[in-house]
């Protein structure tokens, strides 16, 4: 195939720890391709950031080969690497007295000879990378006095500046608001349409399902590769929740809590929109929800409006209990559950 | 740098013997002295100790800028490798030596100076040899202070069993003096110094990418156990000959690097290393000033002085950053 930008053949990574102790994550076997966003994921401990460290060189890998750009990477020296590969660690820089310019300046180092001054192209560069990421007003700031969401801009901006074909960032998004995970991820995707690899871990799956081309899944056996939806309908996103309460309902396309009885409540009337939040209550409730009325139903709620109000009826009759909210009802239904 | 030349100039012309600036400017221009005296007590006391301070000054700021770079601790400063300790042990064997094991040591000034260099060259070869080995950089420091309290303490036990002559002879040596090196020294100094500074600045920008992270460092595409290795030679060399021949001169390697960043408010090398090198200077010969005690025949104690101008910038940091570790 054309466009594969890494080529992982067999890659064990992991670290010795120790003589005796060493953790080994399996061997793993992957491309990425050039524009692709890929999220590695997993659960906590599992070696993500090692894996992705492994592939950045910045630890030793235990066996396998990487070749980038068919270059096996053993043989690229450090100069020629940082021109091919940027990475960020999932640890925030800090450093006293560093404006944002200075910091990002710091990503052409790999360019030139240590005597060599920067010049007219890479201040250029440096500057277009920090307003690619919105931050051409804090070009000046030190970076210690940045909120977590723009100290994560400027990293992006760093890699930018790096100007390399491969970006890897470990937990990007990671101590992020919603809003600023997006923003992350929504400038991730700009540069992986300017063809750019992109390769991020994340514990974060929803941000990672909704927003990736190519998920690494790194399961306690290996890495499943595939779409986000490939993962899904495999099955193998289960597997991330083993001895977990949770599991992924393919239906809903939600995170559950697994409960051991299904009590069944049916959500009679209703626009879409009420119907589907007054289901999402009751799921989190522990109800599996039908839109139909049946028989042995535990529960019945019906769903009116009236001149622009809602009522939420509990039970099969008008005599029922009636609630303006569906905090109210599930207080309700909650108390009733008690007794 | 006005500044500088102005205190090195305040420098030569203050002492117990008062030299008028006519004298001065024979000296550097050519011309008749109004005294003979004088000349020699320009050529061979007030030159030797002028440019001593400058040496003294620049090689500490400049190593002390480093340690907090390298370590990314704002208290670190250039004995946080223990190389003032391993000099003090040098010279406490050479002063100590001949009264605690009946050795008889070549107690004179050269005698110190040699050891103190062999001392901190010691402790400067342990800690380059562990930094190959050793990839954390906290690991590094503990080991580093580790090094320098074991050696203090062998040096304790020199001065319980040393006589109360050697003992205070010592004492002295550890109070820090401009005066000491004599014109032949100097070059010997001056070169060290020199060499220190000029490896310090070849790496300027690893020191930049050091400042945010070994892991930053390494995907640059830098060597950071080879870059640190030659950072912590420069640091030696600095700290090591201005401890040799000056004696262990406290807190003028802590707080000038903070002076530099906070006068400058940048934490790019390029302009941090010569900042730190005119301010040491400039400061040491300020304490000599101050230490001479204009128009009295008292010297203070150069390290005293050193420590109560440098303790306020210190306090002053802490308070201002109150998060010390980042």
């Amino acid at each position: 195939m054309n466009g594969i930008v890494i080529d992982i053949k067999g890659l064990v990574s992991g670290y010795r720890n120790g003589v005796s102790s060493t953790y080994r994550y399996p061997a793993f076997n992957a491309v990425a391709l050039r524009g692709e966003l890929i999220a590695l994921i997993g659960r906590n401990g599992v070696g993500k950031s090692t894996l992705l460290r492994t592939l950045a060189r910045i630890q030793p890998s235990l066996d396998g080969n990487v070749f980038v750009k068919r270059v096996n990477f053993q043989q690229i020296s450090g100069s020629e690497f940082a021109q091919l590969v940027s990475f960020i660690p999932s640890e925030p820089a800090h450093a006293s007295h560093t404006t944002v310019y200075e910091f990002v300046s710091m990503a052409r180092y790999p360019y030139h000879g240590w005597f060599e001054a920067l010049n007219d192209n890479d201040h250029k560069l440096v500057d277009d990378a920090i307003s690619a990421v919105g931050m051409q007003n804090f070009r000046d700031r030190f970076i210690d006095n940045l909120s977590d969401g723009e100290r994560q801009r400027v990293m992006i901006a760093f890699a930018i500046a790096q100007d390399t074909p491969i970006i890897m960032m470990d937990e990007p998004t990671a101590f992020l608001d919603l809003p600023n995970k997006f923003e992350v991820m929504r400038l991730l995707r700009e540069q992986a349409q300017k063809g750019k690899t992109i390769i991020i871990s994340t514990h974060d799956l929803q941000t990672a399902f909704g927003l990736v081309d190519t998920i690494w899944l790194m399961l306690s056996d290996g890495v499943r590769v595939g779409a986000p939806e490939d993962i899904v309908l495999s099955g193998n996103l289960n597997r991330l929740m083993d001895d977990t309460p949770v599991l992924f309902d393919l239906k809903s396309g939600q995170f559950v809590y697994k409960h051991q009885t299904r009590l069944v409540a049916c959500v009679l009337g209703g626009s879409p929109n009420i119907k589907k939040w007054t289901s999402h209550a009751l799921r989190r409730m522990g109800y599996e929800v039908e839109f139909s009325p049946i028989d042995d139903a535990s529960t019945y709620v019906q769903i009116q409006e009236h001149e622009g109000k809602v009522q939420w009826i509990l039970g099969r009759d008008d005599r029922n209990p009636t609630f303006d909210s569906i905090r109210n009802l599930c207080i309700y239904i909650k108390g009733t559950a008690l007794l | 740098m006005v500044v500088l030349l102005l205190l090195a100039l305040l420098s030569l012309l203050l002492g117990s013997v008062a030299i008028p600036l006519a004298d001065i400017k024979a000296y550097f221009l050519g011309g008749s002295f109004t005294d003979e005296v004088n000349l020699s007590i320009i050529q061979n006391f007030r030159m030797p100790k002028v440019v001593s301070a400058l040496l003294a000054g620049s090689a500490l700021a400049v190593s002390g800028l480093q340690m907090q770079t390298v370590f990314r601790n704002p208290l670190a400063g250039p004995y946080v490798l223990g190389i003032s300790s391993g000099a003090s042990l040098g010279v406490a064997l050479v002063l100590m030596g001949s009264s605690a094991f009946g050795l008889s040591f070549w107690g004179s000034q050269v005698g110190t100076v040699v050891a103190a260099l062999v001392g901190s060259l010691l402790v400067l070869m342990l800690i380059l040899a562990v930094s190959i080995r050793v990839r954390d950089i906290m690991t590094l420091l503990i080991l580093g202070m580790m090094f320098g309290t074991a050696v203090s303490a062998v040096t304790s036990l020199l001065q319980y069993f040393g006589s109360e002559t050697s003992l205070k002879n010592f004492v002295i040596w550890t109070m820090g003096s401009l005066g000491g090196v004599g014109r032949q020294q100097l070059w010997l100094y001056a070169a060290l110094v020199l060499l220190g500074l000029a490896l310090a600045w070849a790496y300027v920008r690893p020191l930049n990418v050091l400042g945010i992270g070994d892991t930053y460092a390494r995907s640059l595409g830098f060597n950071v156990k080879q870059t640190r290795f030659l950072i912590f030679l420069s640091t030696s060399l600095l700290a090591g000959a201005a401890t040799a021949f000056n004696g262990p001169i406290a807190f003028v390697g802590i707080a000038v690097p903070h002076l530099a960043r906070m006068v400058f408010r940048t934490s790019n090398h390029a302009i941090l290393v010569p900042a730190s090198a005119l301010a040491g200077a400039a400061t040491l010969l300020l304490c000599d000033i101050i230490a001479q005690l204009p128009g009295s025949a008292t010297v203070l104690p150069l390290n005293s002085v050193a420590s109560l101008m440098g303790i306020p910038v210190v306090i002053y940091i802490v308070l201002k950053n109150k998060r010390v570790v980042s």
